[in-house]
């Protein structure tokens, strides 16, 4: 199904700068398709965790007004090299992945 | 095991499952859900009041919202949000002319460094709020970007 996430974590002094891009096409669901006039189903995240070692960091609530293929750089404190942060994704057609990177 | 000790920890056992399934034992992420009356509203206040209650918002130049005053293309407009401000809650994006203004509503459990980047889309020239809350207070700030071309569609 989706391609694997881009998921780059580089820890520095304590403070990890987490970086990610998704494989979306995050259709709000407001676009009409230009052959047939109908509406393009609405396709996108709603939500992302980003867990450190099964402890929740951050959520993220998303509507479809996030850019398709969706980056999201953080910064987030305390987080060390060798940890691992696990990013998990769900969207509104009941689709999710996880996948886990280990901080540089 | 004993007698006395096999029908205590099965009571404690069947205890703790029936509170999980019961929705008293759930962990703290499922209170936190998704603020869905707040991405369906239409009108910014409206998508706010949702969110926050009908609470004071105070202007502040301790959020800075960097992103490009005149947008090529609506499709992709990166914005990054820098905060000094301590114990930050959540962050929440509006661009207040969307269909559905409320794009983004991050909310940091841990370890949040008051720095973040995202891109959104925008349908046409519009402001752009930020909504952050701190202590049980909310801070905002805004900035106007013109959009050439809309990233909404149709």
């Amino acid at each position: 199904m989706a391609k694997k996430m881009k998921i780059r974590a580089k820890s520095i002094d304590g403070i990890c700068n987490l970086r990610l891009i998704i494989k979306h096409p995050m259709e709000p669901g407001l676009r009409r398709d230009k052959k047939t006039g109908k509406k393009v189903p609405a396709h996108y995240i709603e939500k992302v965790e980003i867990e450190n070692s099964n402890e929740l960091l951050t959520t993220a609530y998303w509507s479809g007004a996030i850019s398709k293929n969706p980056f999201l750089k953080l910064e987030l404190k305390e987080v060390f090299p060798k940890d691992e942060l696990k990013v998990t994704w769900f969207d509104n057609q009941g689709q999710s992945q996880s996948q886990t990177e280990k901080v540089r | 095991m004993n007698r006395r000790l096999f029908l205590q920890q099965s009571f404690q056992y069947g205890f703790v499952s029936l509170a999980i399934t019961t929705g008293l034992l759930h962990p703290i992420r499922v209170w936190a859900k998704r603020p869905d009356l707040s991405f369906k509203s239409t009108k910014i206040k409206d998508a706010i009041n949702f969110l926050h209650g009908n609470k004071e918002i105070v202007d502040t130049d301790q959020i800075q919202l960097k992103a490009p005053t005149i947008a090529e293309n609506g499709a992709t407009v990166p914005l990054a949000i820098k905060t000094s401000i301590n114990n930050i809650d959540s962050i929440a994006i509006f661009v207040e002319k969307n269909a559905y203004p409320l794009a983004s509503h991050l909310v940091f459990h841990k370890g949040f460094n008051g720095n973040f980047d995202v891109r959104v889309k925008m349908s046409e020239t519009s402001d752009v709020y930020v909504v952050a809350e701190a202590d049980g207070k909310l801070y905002q700030t805004h900035k106007s970007i013109k959009v050439t071309l809309g990233g909404c569609g149709g």
